[in-house]
């Protein structure tokens, strides 16, 4: 064989063992798929699109919150032990934590490049998922959390209280912040801030306004805010002024309906499986009803068969409701005698054995149906079965909270507010029936005419809280801010059905997520459930970790009993 | 800092102490290749044509000069080439020799008068070596010198074994010569050797080697002695090199090819199952192609999927655990290789055996060498077989046929449920359903619904092997084909191979050989398994008991094809939808190839070149129709995965006897590696033209686009020493430093070392008569690991664009920047005994493996900012025993029986976390909790109990509390958090009997696993479904007693379970009430006492079924007393299989020749033919995995039950 081939094989064979050997090596591990820094506005949309998620998800039609708040019910067993029965378990907080730690990102380098707009906008994020959580659970880990990069591991769960002041105070310093941009190098991308396009103006209304919700979320407490330093009612005068002035204000994010993750939880990309079982509830179907309120038909729709006394043979009707919208709805007879309800829209009685909420008001028909679609109970409307619809929005505040908040404050007197209880209290009314689009769309409705009503009529009151947090809770449709009230005011007064896992109350707080069981966790974990008081409806031997269990913010304050 | 490159990095002077021990590394790289090279230089000559010397005139002339000079002058002259011994030429010292023309015979004459040397002649090549001395050493490999003295006698005879039997391919080799034949089928043999003084060899692997003289005789007929594997039995050891078992520290599990094929298997994983002690193979789905799990000597990262590192024919391959996509499993990529292609598999158990491989060889290495044409008789040989096998199902989860759909408890048909609490069948109800046009019609069951479904499906093997030995080299060339229709319909998988393998003598010291493996697998439709609803077993399972399957078979709505899906009910796929518009398939083409040189330098020293590269392709793609659920307007999702890897491989090899009592083997390499993958993954969840599967045609903003890119390169020198005393005593050191580059530069290089010693203790001392061998091994060794590339920096990661809006996030995956490598060190020791005529072996091994600085992602509580973070783990710990029995129970003329005994227990403790962290959270579904604490075994499995009265003062003490609506609830308590289980069998047993008879064999592979724990998650939601037998009826009671009283009189039966059932005729009990007129007779409950507190203080009322009764209908009664509770569905894994049945029939050899064949066997084959579980349920513990996130979580299981699945087939194998 030739000597010079073989040499040129091992020749090649050495060259290949050397080529690149060295050339690369360093640079081999730089991350070729994702960046190690970049701009704080792709995170802010991350942010602001989770939270508005998150939040919106705590309240939508098929929650533990809807249903205790008896905006809703289910017809099925589906969910019923959770929904109408209040048979609640741990809840995860890992979603809220993830986008905190994003928020943080934001914070770190906002502080590090001076950009005060971004500053204000992560705390003012910063303090509405905290307050979300810490209304939910009581104690969490605030102070010391998402330190694992410095190696905590197991932060502790701060006192409800420190909590809330650093929310409290936290939003002051990003109003604070937010008067006082420099245009020329505290900006954020318009296109990246999908909730207000950059309008400091708006977030510093936004931070207003949480500023009067978890003041007056504190008022039972405001004796042991002040020993922690925070005078409550001076905050929510301070800010009264500066909050949410009209719907358009409202910290919104619509559903684009194109891919599941940016459409409704009910619309066809979420739900293959319409959402049938999910019924309004009785008690606020009859509320509406007796207000003769248009919203109720935004919210459901009419039954599919209607009993009715006054006819002898079943005959199919086109119904349209006040915004024009026809159904077909067959009318069938009912004997005098018959216990049916009669109305064109029926809820759901709250809290029903499922073997009776099954056969609700079907009356004499004998026929079976699937049990998520019992034609003579009302569906929530149609729209909350789209991937998007223009009354189906996801809102972390509305001008009518705003509203109802300040008349609440004007009628409790130790409040400084502009304007009296009554006419914020219609402002309320109002900025919900805009949000829905009523006035001006549903046929004959006449604002002045439903405030009048005496069931809505404030001076007619004779407990006006009672009505300023009725007509609250009637506009939070679908929102958590109305069981927070609940909690804070036992108002409205709702009762349970006749099936409640854990006795005849609504249940108080979330349970905190299945804790991590490392004995370092445990100790903060025990120490914060500890905390926590047992009401007689947890059962003995239980963990007072329970939804039934009240959190610093209602101990001592007998509320909501 | 960075490193320079090569050019540079001499002149540059600063240099961290890493770096100067990564120039001397590349310094000593390059001088073994310029020695190298100028070796071969020195040594190599040219071909020519063939001619006489004496007629070749040649002007040769020394002055002063060595041999070689004269040498070259001649090559240059001459198309002649020499070949020595340098050391040999250089021993004739400088030479005078004059000048003038001379024919070459009379010059090489003179040349060599007054020297040693003398010259022989062989084609081209004159080969010069010193007289009656042993001439050019046998070189590294098994290659002979081509020397051959002039022939004289030819031999022949017989070899038969010690029954008489003949033995074929006995290998007979004149001694010191490359002369030789093999036995044919009849034993027979002829051989022309030197003359009458020649002695000859007979070898053949399971037979002591004998040496006879021939001492003048023409016939010889012998008879070799059976000899146990543990003396002369060779295996291929870390990188490839092959060592008398003898002389190994550790163990090294064998399988030969044979082994392997007995039965047609799919994957050579499947077939590699029971047959070595220490191995655990399970295969997670129950499919053909499906994913398998190797694990060896136990699970001992918590981090990685612990699959072993496999290299075929020193080309390490790329697998992994973990092939899920879409909710399919794609299938190991280790199946790709064919097992008749497959010669041998060694299984390097612990780091012992495997630290020369390096960072990948901490779960052991399994080592294929594919059949080569090397060692066959000489000429051409053709091997063909062709095997078909059925796939029967024939066992599936027993279910209940008497009650149809429902799920409110009432007695209504809700054929829209996917619970079976409704009405009773075959009684003559009539109800409207979904194909009844609205007419009420009878309400029938059909329990063949299952059967009706699955379908028998067919494998077909072919493989054919054309193979040549000659003297130059060898080659073998196979194609294999596979097609396999699955059981369920319209799923597939198949599989091409072609593999070449080939060696040439390019010189009698220079062989270059080379491996190429292509194969292209892939399946059109492989089926969804992921337990969601397009996952056909679940959407079949949850089909009413009412529904003929056979009436869905047409699954589009008619004038929708396309459109829409034709179903029985809203909230599931029609089964048949799902596997026939969902297809998700693969396509993989892989290319395995190398080429290597070896080169004997001198007789002690040689030296290795090798090039391997294993690269594939990859194209999945998961269609869904429109309609399907979740997915209205279906969707489309493609990947393409690009993988490569790439050794440079050099070592330099050393090999002496210094005497009669030393010997040394000594290696010392090289190796580079580089991996390369890239990846494009595209999703559109919504597609705008149904059936139209492009991306381009997603729906706007419903298409998602991904694209990965990963390097990693890792550098490694290594060394090893065998030292050998009297062949009695072997110690072997290893050493290997490795650089990653995936490493922080501060702790890229690690060193870890390796030492073994064994002892043959029969050869020692005087060993009583019945014990033919004994040796004592033991080892320790380290392994050293690093981990992934891109594990140290946090980077973001991009969310789906919000409209127009880009979004990134940081993920909860904190990394780590200061990274160690992974240390992993074992110790092992063992004993090796063959006794009573070597009838029984025994090999038995204890070893102890900690793993430390495991680099894992540790769960974090999400607040702390981090879901996981990356860290250096303190010690994990494995210690386990793997015996070998091997047995020849009966052993005579016509009739052998063998046992063999593969015995495995493992068992693995964390014994060390982080600092500050003391707990490991593996998974956790429906309550039931995988985890371990510091100090704790891995595979412990908890859940939370049920509540009860903890006052032991109570009348009610221990009874539970049921809740308000008469539930029995969890203890939330966490410290009241109890064990149920832990899914570790306690040990393995494989036992491989064989019987043969004449031409007759019979084997058979039986799999016995003990003990352990699994979580049917199925089995739960079966049973909460209505489905399972149990969920007819709760605690039997006497209709005739109070139940209170019976209830207290024997609360362990009642308390914990439900008491009721579906009605009168099921145990259940009256309504009272208003619902006694509208309700069946089936009233149940939760035995157990409610708590209320009268003015503070607690009381207890009973709900016994007396009138305080919270009354339940028997869904939420049996619901309430399982699904939260998952001790009630765990069960154990113990069970029985028979994996493998064969029954051969070799063709007489007298019939084969008349058809000029050289061997042909027919066989009957049958694999998985019976299964026995302790746990009686038809869910078989060897699935007990849930794929989630396309990853294998064990312990749990969900979904994972395919039918059990019995193939049965013929083999036909005829070698030409």
């Amino acid at each position: 064989m030739n000597t010079h081939k073989i040499s040129f094989i091992f020749l090649l064979a050495s060259f290949a063992f050397f080529t690149g050997s060295c050339k690369k090596f360093n640079e081999a591990n730089n991350n070729p798929n994702s960046a190690e820094k970049v701009s704080s506005n792709y995170i802010l949309t991350y942010v602001l699109t989770e939270t508005a998620k998150s939040y919106y998800r705590l309240g939508n039609e098929d929650s533990k919150i809807a249903g205790t708040m008896q905006y809703i019910q289910i017809g099925t067993n589906e969910n019923a032990t959770a929904v109408n029965f209040y048979g609640w378990g741990h809840e995860s907080w890992s979603g809220y934590y993830d986008i905190l730690r994003n928020v943080k990102i934001i914070n770190d380098n906002a502080k590090k490049d001076g950009n005060k707009f971004f500053e204000g906008i992560s705390l003012v994020m910063k303090s509405f998922i905290y307050g979300m959580m810490t209304d939910l659970y009581g104690d969490i880990p605030y102070s010391e959390a998402l330190n694992a990069g410095d190696g905590v591991f197991f932060p502790k769960y701060d006192n409800q209280g420190e909590v809330y002041k650093g929310i409290i105070e936290d939003l002051k310093t990003a109003v604070g912040l937010f008067a006082s941009l420099d245009p020329s190098k505290d900006a954020i991308d318009a296109g990246a801030d999908v909730i207000f396009g950059a309008s400091s103006t708006k977030w510093g209304r936004f931070a207003n306004g949480l500023i009067l919700r978890y003041t007056m979320r504190l008022y039972n407490k405001k004796t042991e805010m002040n020993a922690l330093g925070v005078d409550i009612v001076q905050e929510f005068n301070s800010a009264a002024t500066g909050a949410l002035t009209s719907i358009s204000d409202e910290p919104t994010l619509k559903f684009l309906g194109t891919t599941n993750e940016n459409s409704t939880p009910g619309g066809p990309l979420n739900s293959s499986n319409p959402r049938l079982y999910n019924k309004p509830s009785a008690v606020l179907v009859g509320k509406l009803l007796q207000l003769k309120d248009p919203r109720l038909q935004r919210w459901t729709n009419p039954v599919q068969q209607k009993w009715d006394k006054n006819i002898t043979e079943p005959e199919t009707k086109t119904v349209t409701n006040i915004f024009g919208e026809s159904y077909t709805v067959k009318l069938k007879p009912a004997a005098p005698t018959d216990d049916v309800d009669t109305s064109l829209y029926v809820g759901l009685p709250v809290g029903l054995a499922t073997v009776d909420a099954l056969v609700y008001n079907k009356g004499t028909d004998n026929q079976s149906y699937p049990p998520e679609r019992n034609p003579y109970i009302s569906y929530v409307h149609d729209r909350y079965r789209l991937n998007t619809d223009p009354y189906v929005n996801m809102k972390m505040m509305t001008f009518s909270e705003v509203e109802f908040l300040l008349a609440e404050a004007a009628l409790k007197g130790d409040f400084s507010v502009t304007g009296t209880a009554d006419s914020h209290y219609k402002n309320g009314i109002k900025a919900s029936m805009d949000r829905y689009g009523v006035i001006g769309a549903a046929d004959g409705f006449d604002i002045d005419a439903y405030y009048s009503n005496p069931d809505v009529d404030l001076n007619n009151a004779t407990d006006k809280l009672a009505r300023i947090m009725e007509q609250k809770w009637i506009s939070s449709w679908l929102g958590i801010e109305s069981w927070f009230d609940w909690r804070r005011t036992g108002l409205p007064d709702l009762h349970t059905g006749p099936v409640a896992q854990f006795g005849d109350k609504l249940p108080l707080r979330y349970m905190y997520p299945s804790p991590n069981l490392d004995p370092s966790y445990l100790e903060n974990y025990e120490k914060a459930v500890g905390n926590l008081e047992a009401t007689p409806n947890v059962p003995e031997g239980q963990s007072a970790d329970h939804s039934y269990s009240k959190m610093w913010l209602l101990k001592g304050t007998n509320k909501p009993w | 800092m960075k490193i320079p490159a090569l050019g540079e990095w001499i002149t540059i002077p600063r240099m961290t102490i890493v770096l100067r021990k990564w120039a001397f590394f590349m310094k000593l790289s390059c001088l073994v290749i310029f020695s190298m090279l100028l070796s071969i230089q020195m040594l190599i000559a040219r071909n020519g044509i063939a001619q006489e010397l004496s007629k070749i005139n040649v002007t040769v002339g020394l002055h002063n000069s060595p041999l070689k000079n004269a040498l070259r002058q001649i090559e240059r002259q001459t198309s002649y080439k020499f070949a020595y011994v340098e050391s040999q030429l250089t021993s004739a010292g400088n030479l005078e020799f004059p000048k003038q023309i001379r024919s070459l015979a009379q010059t090489l004459d003179l040349l060599l008068s007054g020297t040693d040397l003398i010259y022989s002649v062989k084609n081209n090549t004159i080969i010069i070596t010193q007289n009656h001395e042993e001439k050019v050493e046998k070189s590294l490999s098994e290659t002979l010198p081509d020397f051959i003295e002039p022939l004289q006698l030819t031999v022949s005879g017989n070899v038969t074994d010690k029954n008489g039997n003949p033995l074929a391919n006995v290998s007979v080799v004149e001694k010191h010569t490359k002369n030789g034949t093999v036995t044919k089928n009849d034993g027979s043999f002829s051989l022309i050797v030197a003359n009458e003084n020649s002695s000859i060899i007979f070898s053949i692997v399971g037979y002591k080697t004998q040496e006879v003289a021939v001492s003048g005789r023409k016939t010889l007929n012998i008879t070799l002695e059976p000899d146990a594997q543990a003396l002369s039995a060779v295996v291929v050891t870390a990188m490839g090199i092959k060592r008398e078992k003898r002389s190994l520290g550790y163990s090294v599990g064998n399988i030969e090819g044979d082994e392997l094929t007995e039965t047609p298997q799919t994957s050579v994983l499947n077939a590699m199952a029971g047959k070595v002690a220490g191995v655990q193979i399970s295969q997670m789905g129950g499919s053909p192609g499906s994913s398998v799990k190797v694990i060896i000597r136990g699970a001992t990262s918590l981090n990685n999927d612990n699959q072993p590192l496999f290299v075929i024919d020193g080309v390490p391959v790329a697998n992994q655990l973990n092939n899920g996509f879409a909710g399919a499993d794609m299938g190991n990529a280790i199946s790709d290789i064919n097992p008749d292609d497959i010669a041998n598999i060694s299984i390097l158990k612990g780091p012992s055996a495997a630290a020369l491989y390096g960072s990948r060889a901490g779960n052991g290495v399994v080592l294929i060498t594919t059949k080569t044409g090397r060692g066959k008789q000489k000429g051409l040989g053709v091997s063909v077989n062709t095997a078909v096998t059925f796939d029967v199902p024939y066992k599936y989860v027993p279910v209940q046929n008497k009650f149809a759909s429902g799920k409110s408890g009432a007695h209504v048909l809700e054929e829209s449920e996917n619970e079976n609490w409704g009405p009773r069948m075959d009684v003559g109800e009539k109800w409207k359903q979904w194909n009844s046009n609205g007419e009420e019609v009878p309400l029938v069951s059909y329990p063949d619904r299952f059967k009706d479904f699955f379908q028998t499906g067919i494998t077909n093997t072919n493989n054919i092997g054309v193979s040549g030995n000659y003297d130059k080299g060898s080659f073998r060339l196979s194609a294999g084909n596979v097609t396999s229709k699955g059981i369920v319909p319209n799923t597939d998988m198949h599989r091409l191979t072609l593999a070449f393998n080939t060696l040439y003598k390019l010189t009698d010291r220079l062989r270059v050989s080379a491996n190429f493996n292509i194969t292209q697998s892939g399946a059109d439709n492989k089926p969804i398994i992921d337990g969601n609803r397009t996952d056909p077993v679940r959407s079949l399972y949850e089909t009413g008991a009412q529904v003929n399957i056979n009436d869905l078979r047409e699954y589009w709505q008619p004038g929708l094809e396309g459109i829409k899906q034709r179903k029985y009910k809203q909230k599931q796929n029609n089964p048949w939808f799902v596997v026939y518009e969902n297809p998700t398939g693969f396509n993989r083409d892989r290319t395995v190839g190398k080429i290597q040189l070896d080169y004997d330098i001198t007789r002690n020293w040689g030296l290795m070149v090798r090039y391997t590269r294993d690269a594939y392709e990859e194209a999945r793609e998961a269609k869904k129709g429109y309609d399907n659920y979740e997915q209205p307007k279906g969707g489309y999702e493609i990947e393409n995965m690009y993988r490569r890897e790439t050794n440079m491989d050099l070592m330099l090899t050393y090999k002496k006897s210094f005497s009669e009592n030393w010997s040394l083997n000594a290696y010392a390499g090289a190796n580079r590696l580089e991996q390369n993958s890239r990846e494009i993954y595209n999703v559109a969840d919504q597609l705008v033209v149904p059936g139209l599967y492009t991306i381009s045609n997603g729906v706007p903003g419903a298409v998602t686009y991904n694209s990965y890119k990963w390097e990693k390169q890792l550098y490694g020198i290594y060394g090893m020493a065998s030292l050998g005393f009297k062949n009695m005593v072997y110690l072997d050191v290893t050493a290997r430093n490795d650089w990653s580059s995936t490493l922080p530069k501060s702790n890229r290089s690690y060193f870890y070392p390796s030492a073994s010693l064994s002892m043959i203790l029969s050869d020692m001392i005087q060993m009583p008569d019945w014990i033919n061998f004994a040796k004592l091994r033991v080892g320790s060794a380290q392994v050293g690991n690093d981990v992934g590339p891109y594990s140290l920096t946090q980077t973001f990661s991009t969310a789906t664009d919000w409209g127009t809006a880009k979004r990134m996030y940081m993920s909860g995956l904190l990394k780590n920047a200061n990274l160690k490598p992974e240390i992993s060190t074992s110790h092992e020791a063992g004993i090796e005994i063959q006794f009573l005529e070597n009838r029984i072996g025994l090999d038995a091994t204890y070893y102890i493996t900690r793993n430390k600085n495991q680099v894992l992602s540790i769960g974090l509580p999400i607040e702390s900012g981090a879901s996981n973070k990356l860290i250096n783990a303190g010690l994990i710990e494995g210690r386990g025993w793997d015996i070998r029995l091997t047995t020849v129970p009966v052993a005579n003329k016509n009739f052998r029986w063998e046992m063999n005994f593969n015995f495995s227990r493992n068992r693995t403790t964390i014994k060390e976390l982080a600092e500050g962290i003391k707990y490991f959270p593996f998974v956790s579904y429906s309550g039931a909790e995988v985890r371990t604490y510091e100090g704790g075994q891995i595979g412990d499995i908890f859940m939370r109990p049920m509540l009860t009265v903890k006052d032991p003062s109570s009348p009610y003490y221990g009874y539970p509390i049921v809740d308000n609506a008469g539930r029995y609830q969890t203890d939330n308590d966490v410290n009241n958090m109890v064990k149920i289980g832990n899914f570790n069998h306690d040990f393995i047993l494989g036992i491989q009997p064989s019987f043969t008879y004449k031409a007759f064999t019979l084997y058979a592979n039986i799999d016995w696993r003990q003990g352990g724990s699994f979580y049917s998650n199925s089995m739960m939601f079966l049973g909460n479904n209505g489905q399972l037998e149990e969920s007819l009826t709760g605690v039997p009671y006497d209709k005739s007693k109070s139940l209170p009283d019976q209830i207290k009189a024997n609360p362990d039966a009642f308390l914990g379970n439900w008491v009721g059932g579906r009605n009168a005729e099921y145990n259940g009990l009256p309504w009272t009430g208003s619902q006694a007129n509208i309700r069946e007779q089936d009233a149940s409950f939760n035995p157990g006492v409610r708590q209320v507190i009268v003015n503070g203080v607690v009381t207890y009322i009973e709900n016994l079924g007396g009138p305080d009764t919270k009354w339940l209908d028997p869904f939420t009664a049996y619901r309430y007393a399982n699904r939260p509770f998952p001790d009630r569905n765990t069960y154990s894994a113990t069970y029985i299989k028979l994996r493998e049945v064969a029954l051969t029939y070799r063709l007489p050899a007298s019939f084969v020749k008349g058809l000029k064949l050289q061997g042909a066997s027919f066989g009957f084959v049958a694999n998985n033919i019976f299964e026995w579980t302790a746990a009686g349920i038809a869910i078989d513990p060897e699935r007990a995995f849930r794929q989630s996130g396309g990853v294998w979580n064990q312990g749990i299981e969900y979904y994972n039950m395919m039918p059990w699945t019995a193939s049965l087939g013929f083999k036909l194998n005829v070698d030409f």
